[in-house]
């Protein structure tokens, strides 16, 4: 008997310890209401080895929906809420670069955090990045440089990346000075993870923002779980 | 014909030839740096004045994949436009004995490094906008200058009579016009492309839906909707405000050259040179409209977009042939 209750509370002892090691999360979904323009199949015949590395031909990602509508590679962030000083991890951020796409479209990155983009495809690549408020640049990656590593020292809202030498490839990055974002799944699905409780405002954040608009949210986080679902809608035609 | 002693000069052959290649390249350059724009590809060379380390004429051929080709291209094409310049300025020098004409050949090798120097600056500082359009600017003056060149040693112009028979005072008004407006447009044309405006407004013969655009909330709400289908970037109203301009430009320019169209199709004695210009010059701007038409319903097809800016600087060069022709001898060429 008294095995039993030391067991009973030793249980609840680690589901306590686990919860608050893990920290509490904000979840949800993000849909599109409304009738999607239709991604069109990427040309990819400027070269030949980006056609060759592809067996099916990769299709826009400007508005990528399932078959729910819900929204992948939204980037969901907080804006307000947190009192933690963050250090930036080890691990790099890896952008790849295979088939002339890059993989994967959005990322976060937290500032001072290593990003690897790497070059796969065996072609010539330029990374031409187009930060706002870190300094922009445009450095080539000839097919032996397989590896080019960078660090952003500030955080910034998301900014595009681009390869001129092949127009259709660009990807997003948002640097953060925080780890408290995530990007969603191909199902509209996110999760922020490791947060205390209290109250977060939250941003979901598209690359086609100012065909969508943008959304914020303020959550309650008072358990282990607070669900906030986002709709991004088109802008109405005429007022 | 009588021959013109005001002038009396003996152009070398090769030197007249090798003026009117110079302007045959200028046309061809322009087209490729207008198919460098129209691609978006004009960092796809991240360095200068070597390509991904090469120099110019190093750079392996089986690289030139993708935007290179087109980037690259533009920088080997501008190199041989430059050496042309070089050539035809010196061989002026010492060739002819007209001293405008070998400021002018010295003055358009000035031009064509300047040119070549702010080519290299968009690369350099990432394609700051102002630099970018000065860019597309210079590249039309130059075209202007090597036409005046070639003008200037042509044996047209060796053999044009002083004091025209015919009075081509009342076309040089119409003349001035149609040059000086077909050159503003070419400005405002290269402010649209450099500030992503070409796709402003994304409905033609309408604006926005309108005939007359009001400039307001609705109207860009309107065309916001038509870029969320189009799937093409959304824009700000001044960039609404750029691209209407270039609209209005086009007009402006159809008007002035039915003026001078219209004068030339009177006059009963006009050169034949003359008369067959004004007809090239109408075709040019019917096919100038249909190919802007065209830009806009292709979404901005970069070919179609490329031949739009080529055949605007087809229509500039013979405007400004136009002018040359109908200035008095007299006025034109004091040395």
């Amino acid at each position: 008997m008294v095995v039993r209750k030391l067991m009973v509370q030793m249980i609840v002892f680690l589901s306590a310890v686990g919860i608050i090691y893990a920290g509490g999360s904000i979840t949800g979904t993000i849909t599109f209401d409304g009738k999607a323009p239709k991604m069109k199949p990427l040309k990819l015949d400027a070269d030949p080895i980006c056609v060759a590395n592809n067996e099916v031909v990769p299709k826009k990602e400007g508005l990528v929906l399932d078959e729910n509508k819900g929204v992948k590679n939204v980037l969901v962030f907080i804006i307000e809420g947190l009192n933690i000083d963050y250090s930036s991890p080890e691990e790099p951020v890896v952008i790849d670069q295979k088939g002339c796409v890059y993989s994967p479209h959005v990322v976060g990155i937290m500032a001072g955090q290593q990003l690897d983009i790497l070059n796969n495809d065996g072609t010539l690549h330029n990374i031409h990045g187009l930060p706002k408020v870190n300094k922009e640049f445009n450095k080539a990656m000839p097919r032996t440089k397989k590896t080019l590593s960078m660090v952003f020292g500030k955080p910034e809202a998301p900014f595009k990346v681009k390869c001129d030498v092949h127009p259709w490839m660009g990807a997003y990055i948002g640097v953060f000075d925080h780890p408290c974002y995530s990007v969603t799944a191909s199902d509209g699905t996110y999760e922020i993870t490791g947060l205390e409780p209290g109250t977060y405002v939250i941003e979901a954040w598209h690359e086609n923002r100012k065909k969508l608009g943008s959304q914020t949210a303020t959550v309650i986080l008072k358990d282990s779980v607070a669900i906030q679902d986002f709709t991004f809608k088109r802008l109405p035609k005429k007022e | 014909m009588e021959e013109n002693n005001y002038h009396k000069r003996t152009s070398n052959i090769w030197v007249r030839r090798l003026s009117k290649l110079l302007v045959l390249s200028t046309l061809f350059l322009i087209f490729a740096g207008a198919l460098v724009k129209s691609h978006e590809v004009g960092l796809s060379v991240p360095d200068w004045p070597t390509s991904y380390g090469y120099q110019m004429f190093a750079f392996p051929l089986s690289d030139m994949i993708g935007g290179i080709f087109y980037e690259h291209g533009h920088r080997m094409i501008a190199a041989i436009v430059g050496l042309l310049t070089l050539i035809l300025a010196f061989s002026i020098y010492h060739t002819d004995d007209q001293l405008w004409l070998k400021k002018t050949g010295f003055f358009a090798l000035g031009l064509v490094i300047a040119q070549g120097l702010f080519g290299g600056l968009t690369v350099l500082f990432l394609q700051p906008t102002p630099i970018s359009v000065i860019h597309a600017l210079f590249a039309q003056t130059f075209f202007m200058v090597t036409i005046l060149i070639a003008y200037g040693l042509s044996d047209e112009r060796a053999h044009r009579i002083p004091y025209d028979k015919v009075d081509y005072a009342e076309l040089r008004i119409p003349a001035y016009w149609v040059t000086g407006l077909v050159y503003v447009q070419l400005i405002i044309g290269a402010l649209m492309r450099h500030t992503q405006s070409g796709l402003a407004i994304p409905d033609f013969p309408l604006a926005g839906g309108y005939l007359l655009p009001p400039f307001n909330q609705a109207m860009l709400n309107t065309v916001h909707a038509m870029q969320f289908d189009l799937d093409v970037p959304f824009v700000s109203m001044s960039q609404v405000v750029v691209h209407f301009l270039h609209r209005l430009g086009g007009v402006s320019v159809a008007i002035a050259i039915g003026w001078l169209s219209w004068k030339i199709y009177q006059m009963k004695d006009s050169d034949n040179r003359i008369y067959r210009q004004t007809v090239l010059l109408d075709m040019l701007l019917l096919l100038q409209i249909t190919l802007g038409a065209f830009t806009i319903w292709s979404l901005k097809e970069p070919l179609i977009t490329s031949i739009h800016v080529v055949n605007g600087a087809a229509i500039l060069g013979v405007s400004m042939l136009m002018v040359l022709r109908v200035l008095p001898l007299k006025l034109q060429w004091k040395n």
